[in-house]
């Protein structure tokens, strides 16, 4: 396996098939006299926005924990949970369980949830991949 | 036993110097392999130019020559104790070299791996 | 009998759905000030289009991946941030532009400003998209687009003739005012290779579930709807050097491009006009609103979809919010719905090579495409194209201060 072409950036998906995210980083674990362990994949905007610019990443931590968004801890599978990787990444986890949709959480509590007029859809999301 | 934590993509990009201090190139890919339960780091994939292998593609003749050559550095070969600046434990030329990205014979469409 | 269904639907959302506030707008200036010269424009345009539908209908249906999911996912976040952030303004700006011509529409009809309907506009907009789902959000809107077939009824009353239209259709030089000749150009080239259609049209094939049985559906609605939709754009650029070239007006306001219309089809042919330009402004509006959307939940990998519910996809549903709000304040402000349109066709001929760049990689690589990826003549067109776009990108704003309206 390839990590930077079979694994980081793709998208996650739940035990459920639902979307999580995608990987933004991985997370390799040093041993001495042993190869490197590749130990957890790592979900968030933090670990995203430090590879573009450390500052913007500690500036979006502090803003999603000034908001009560989340706490800016990126979210670690660990490779264990990981059952499949291809065009999709399938996590053996339910993502209700973990903090990825702290946003939607938030967005839903400040905001779509205050609109008086109720949103519309089939709830179906759109087509899943083979 | 000591354990550290390094991130791949922190990695990638970086300039590799071999023991000597000569410039191999720059990170471009990890390569892992299963080993029991567990994903080890087998290689890294060290090329002239990170990027430029992700916007290389066979059909389209994008395969420069000398961009497309690539050294193949074991595991046992890359000291990441400065990840800032990983060197190699031996020379330039001890390491072994290939040709990325690799040409393909046939159709391939990327497989599904089944991790467990 | 489903795939006629599906590639019927397919060429009438083609035709509906092509023009929109920047055709309209770049296509009638064209004509206004350079008579046929500039219909080689639509003819390149076009046939661009065509092919760059057809290849990201291709790779949806066969990787079931959309353009911006899989630029991040081919090319990383580091890469992906550029057109990302570009796109976030570009569409913001498209979007002003359309609700603004849906505005200027009602102005011609009513009489009333049209910063007065900047919000019942972003209203219906917004809740077109919140209540609808994707089948009612492209099909629906762009059937009532079918009005803007009244281009080709006024353009034949105008009885062109055939021999300078067809010598239109080669490229030439202008005989005066070349800055000005290039930007409208330009212009054009930005208006007809949206990059906002490019995952637009992508996300469209995830959302309807295409596999690889609809490629040929996909290559026919790609083509043919295309084609008529250039048609039309054609048909005004005739129209506009019938009607206002002679007359030696320049076509800097709506309410001389209606000219295009009123004059042969009389009042009705005003009327007309004005259902045109808002109904395909509006419909381009949501999709831009959309795309806006799909564009940032696919490369972050949001829930997505405009058949869920907002609750469901919160993040997605709050992007087109906020997206058509800050439309909305640009266009009740003040800012002219014209001038704001040309730029934004600037901007489009900027970003564009940042997006057909990763595709032209993408349609090569087998990993995605299998064994639909690109022929050497698909390859070639789309090279072009970039080179097109790539040079586009580096004249636009230049000429945007010396040639611009």
């Amino acid at each position: 396996m390839h990590l930077v072409r079979d694994l980081l950036d793709n998208q996650v998906c739940d035990a459920r098939n639902r979307k999580m995210g995608k990987v933004d980083g991985i997370v390799l674990v040093l041993r001495e006299g042993r190869p490197p362990r590749v130990a957890a994949i790592e979900l968030g905007m933090s670990t995203l926005l430090c590879r573009i610019s450390e500052r913007l990443a500690r500036f979006a931590a502090r803003l999603e924990r000034r908001w009560g968004i989340s706490d800016g801890e990126p979210v670690r599978i660990p490779m264990a949970r990981i059952k499949r990787v291809g065009p999709d990444v399938r996590a053996e986890i339910d993502a209700d369980a973990t903090t990825v949709y702290d946003w939607e959480r938030w967005l839903d509590r400040v905001l779509i949830e205050r609109i008086p007029i109720r949103g519309g859809g089939t709830g179906e999301p759109e087509g899943e991949r083979k | 036993m000591s354990a550290r934590e390094v991130k791949v993509e922190h990695l990638v990009g970086r300039i590799v110097r071999d023991a000597s201090g000569i410039r191999v190139g720059r990170l471009c890919e990890i390569v892992a392999r299963k080993d029991g339960d567990e994903f080890v780091v087998s290689g890294y994939i060290v090329g002239p130019v990170a990027w430029i292998h992700r916007f290389a593609v066979t059909g389209l003749g994008l395969r420069m020559r000398s961009l497309g050559q690539v050294y193949r550095v074991e595991w046992d070969q890359m000291d990441l104790s400065d990840p800032g600046q990983p060197r190699t434990t031996c020379a330039r030329d001890e390491l072994s070299r290939e040709e990325w990205p690799r040409r393909k014979r046939g159709l391939t469409r990327r497989p599904t791996h089944p991790l467990a | 009998m489903k795939n006629l269904l599906k590639v019927a639907l397919g060429v009438v959302t083609g035709i509906g759905g092509f023009l929109d506030a920047g055709t309209i707008a770049t296509c009638a200036q064209a004509g206004a000030l350079f008579g046929f010269r500039l219909l080689w424009v639509v003819a390149l345009g076009t046939l661009c289009i065509i092919c760059l539908s057809e290849m990201v209908g291709r790779l949806a249906a066969v990787s079931h991946h959309t353009l911006a999911g899989a630029i991040r996912e081919r090319f990383g976040i580091r890469y992906h941030a550029i057109p990302i952030v570009a796109e976030v303004f570009l569409d913001v700006i498209v979007l002003s532009a359309e609700i603004g011509g849906v505005a200027i529409a009602l102005q011609l009809l009513t009489g009333v400003g049209f910063p007065w309907w900047s919000v019942p506009v972003a209203a219906g907009a917004w809740l077109l998209l919140w209540r609808g789902t994707f089948d009612v959000v492209e099909d629906g809107v762009a059937l009532l687009g079918l009005v803007t077939l009244c281009f080709a009824v006024a353009a034949y009353k105008t009885h062109p003739p055939l021999r300078e239209m067809l010598t239109g259709l080669l490229p030439s030089l202008p005989p005066q005012k070349p800055a000005q000749y290039w930007f409208i150009a330009v212009s054009m080239m930005g208006s007809l290779i949206c990059p906002y259609v490019l995952n637009f049209y992508s996300s469209g094939a995830v959302e309807e579930e295409w596999t690889e049985a609809d490629l040929g559906a996909n290559r026919m609605a790609a083509g043919l709807g295309m084609s008529f939709g250039g048609g039309l754009s054609a048909a005004l650029l005739v129209a506009a050097a019938m009607v206002l070239h002679p007359k030696g007006i320049d076509g800097n306001t709506y309410e001389e491009i209606r000219l295009t219309v009123s004059i042969p089809l009389g009042q009705t042919g005003a009327t007309l006009f004005a259902v045109a330009l808002g109904v395909t402004c509006f419909g381009a509006a949501l999709q831009v609103a959309l795309n806006l959307s799909y564009t940032l939940a696919q490369a972050f990998g949001w829930n997505w979809s405009e058949n869920l519910e907002p609750a469901d996809d919160a993040r997605f549903a709050t992007t087109y919010t906020i997206a058509i709000l800050v439309a909305a304040i640009v266009v009740a402000i003040g800012f002219d719905p014209l001038k704001v349109t040309m730029l934004a066709m600037a901007f489009n001929a900027v970003v564009a090579p940042l997006l057909v760049l990763p595709l032209l990689i993408l349609m090569n690589d087998q990993d995605y495409l299998g064994a639909h990826t690109n022929g050497w003549f698909s390859n070639t067109v789309v090279a072009f194209c970039t080179l097109l776009a790539f040079v586009m990108g580096i004249v636009a704003i230049p000429l945007q201060f010396m040639g611009g309206t």
